[in-house]
């Protein structure tokens, strides 16, 4: 046998062999996908042309399953309603750990009629706003429309966010790229959700006269670029982005002049505050909490969970064990039925053996702060 | 001597070929969040997803010749019957995490781990009838 089949041999056993390594290293790493436009130019869409129905489209209590990152929720809702006539906002209110809200609305910016988003929130202790503008239009042929909507600094290259409609279904998906520090902005969130009861946005669009072609703040002028938040290590802000840090016990309103957030909550017209504090007994003493505000009541009359009644839920904060007192901020004036559920058997869910009590009916008037204390958690499901 | 080289090419043929290749063909994935249809290739040792539909609500698209997209492009088998994708290239790179995760459960069925910043989406694929 000659000296090149023995050789060919030998290296074919490596080839054969090393293809079987438990510990593949592989410098490819490619991941394709469709390349959107990720420009870093912001050219937004003058919605005098096309777009305006964007708002009337966003209106409603939106539910359906929720994707962050790669955490699922089977089950998550933002309650949408006019604040004015050219602003609509929605909220999602964690509890303890924070909120997180994106309203539209209507403004012109670089000499454009437009719509702007205003998305962020006080999240584990990180106040942040962000701010977005419409940028593009598609029409499908399901007869769906979409929208997008781009940082308004950065562009798509930052972070952008995508809303389809179709008939009463959005398809809500966002892009980050944490404020820049990424290469490319990537998927952070997507929501497929239905639109459910109606009725409550639409009796805040008859109130206000929703929706109107006017500006509803501000922001011909742009941002100032030196009052943008700045990544460690930059020498310019890469997004619209206003960002403080909690250190302390400095609420919402501190955090947001912190921020130098130009739209801060005080700003927003006709929303208002509630705050539910909870006495707590001998059975509850140590637990967690669910603290609902819904629709329809979430118990019967004798203070029984109605599972039924949950597609109802328009709020649903989780509120930890040392905690007695949750306090809702950007709350669209309305009734509501406050239930709480302490989580007696510290499941994390809302099962057999959780205490609760009859759903308490509530009415917030626009601009009012109200407060209201839940004493009778004492029905064991 | 020469029956013994090529005994030994056998072996080592059939040692890598412990899991069969099960994965080639059209895959269907419908989930909460988006609905995708895929055909697994192999091209030399790497396998390769290329996307015949994808819609997740706003990005919406099927497979066009001209600007194909691909899930994956570097899938390759380990001897475990797992199939894995784009481990971190850099060899001092912490970051051993695959982005991909592939298993059979049966010869219609995939189940695939992808991963977002280390933690699994898990899926079920099903093969496509043609």
């Amino acid at each position: 046998m000659s000296d090149l089949v023995k050789a060919t041999s030998i290296l074919l056993l490596i080839v054969f062999f090393s293809g079987c390594e438990d510990e593949i290293r592989n410098i490819a790493e490619i991941n394709e996908s469709p390349s959107p436009d990720l420009s870093r130019e912001v050219n937004p869409l003058d919605i005098n042309v096309d777009g305006f129905d964007f708002l009337e489209k966003m209106q409603g209590h939106w539910t359906g399953p929720l994707r962050i990152i790669a955490d699922d929720f089977d089950w998550f809702a933002f309650d949408y309603r006019a604040i004015s006539p050219s602003h609509i906002h929605g909220i999602f209110e964690g509890g303890s750990a924070g909120n997180l809200l994106t309203s539209f609305f209507v403004t012109d910016f670089k000499n454009t009629r437009t719509i702007m988003a205003r998305n962020g929130g006080l999240l584990n202790g990180i106040y942040r706003t962000s701010y977005f503008v419409l940028d593009s239009i598609r029409y499908d042929a399901d007869n769906s429309k979409y929208f997008r909507l781009v940082d308004a600094n950065g562009g798509a290259a930052i972070m952008y966010m995508e809303l389809r409609f179709k008939s009463d279904s959005l398809y809500f998906n966002a892009y980050t790229s944490r404020l820049g520090l990424n290469l490319m902005p990537v998927r952070h969130m997507t929501f497929r959700s239905s639109r459910k009861n109606p009725e409550l946005a639409l009796q805040a669009a008859q109130q206000l006269g929703f929706p109107q072609n006017n500006s509803a703040w501000d922001f011909s002028g742009g941002f100032r670029q030196d009052l943008l938040y700045i990544n460690p290590g930059d020498t310019e802000p890469k997004s619209a982005t206003f960002l403080a840090q909690q250190t302390g016990s400095n609420d919402v309103f501190t955090l947001a002049d912190e921020s130098r957030d130009p739209f801060r909550i005080q700003d927003h017209p006709y929303l208002g505050y509630l705050t539910v504090n909870i006495v707590r007994n001998t059975a509850i003493e140590d637990k967690g909490w669910f603290l609902y505000l819904s629709k329809e009541p979430l118990t019967d009359s004798n203070g029984f969970f109605i599972n039924e009644s949950f597609s109802s839920v328009l709020r649903f904060p989780e509120i930890i064990a040392t905690e007695n007192s949750f306090n809702f901020t950007y709350m669209h004036p309305g009734e509501y039925y406050v239930t709480v559920i302490a989580d007696a058997n510290e499941d994390g869910s809302i099962s057999a053996g959780d205490i609760t009590h009859v759903s308490q009916k509530i009415e917030l008037s626009p601009e009012q702060t109200l407060t209201v204390t839940i004493d009778n958690i004492n029905i064991q499901n | 001597m020469r029956a013994g080289f090529v005994l030994i090419v056998i072996l080592g043929i059939s040692s890598c070929n412990q899991t069969p290749n099960l994965l080639e063909g059209s895959w269907s994935v419908s989930s909460d969040f988006y609905k995708a249809n895929y055909r697994i290739t192999k091209q030399g040792r790497m396998h390769h997803a290329l996307i015949l539909m994808y819609d997740d609500g706003t990005t919406r698209f099927k497979h066009d010749p001209l600007n194909p997209n691909y899930l994956f492009k570097s899938l390759r088998s380990r001897n475990d019957g797992i199939y894995v994708d784009a481990i971190s290239g850099a060899t001092k790179s912490k970051n051993t995490q695959a982005n991909f995760r592939i298993s059979q459960i049966n010869i219609d069925t995939l189940f695939v781990d992808q991963y977002i910043k280390g933690k699994p989406i898990s899926e079920v694929w099903v093969r496509m009838k043609n």
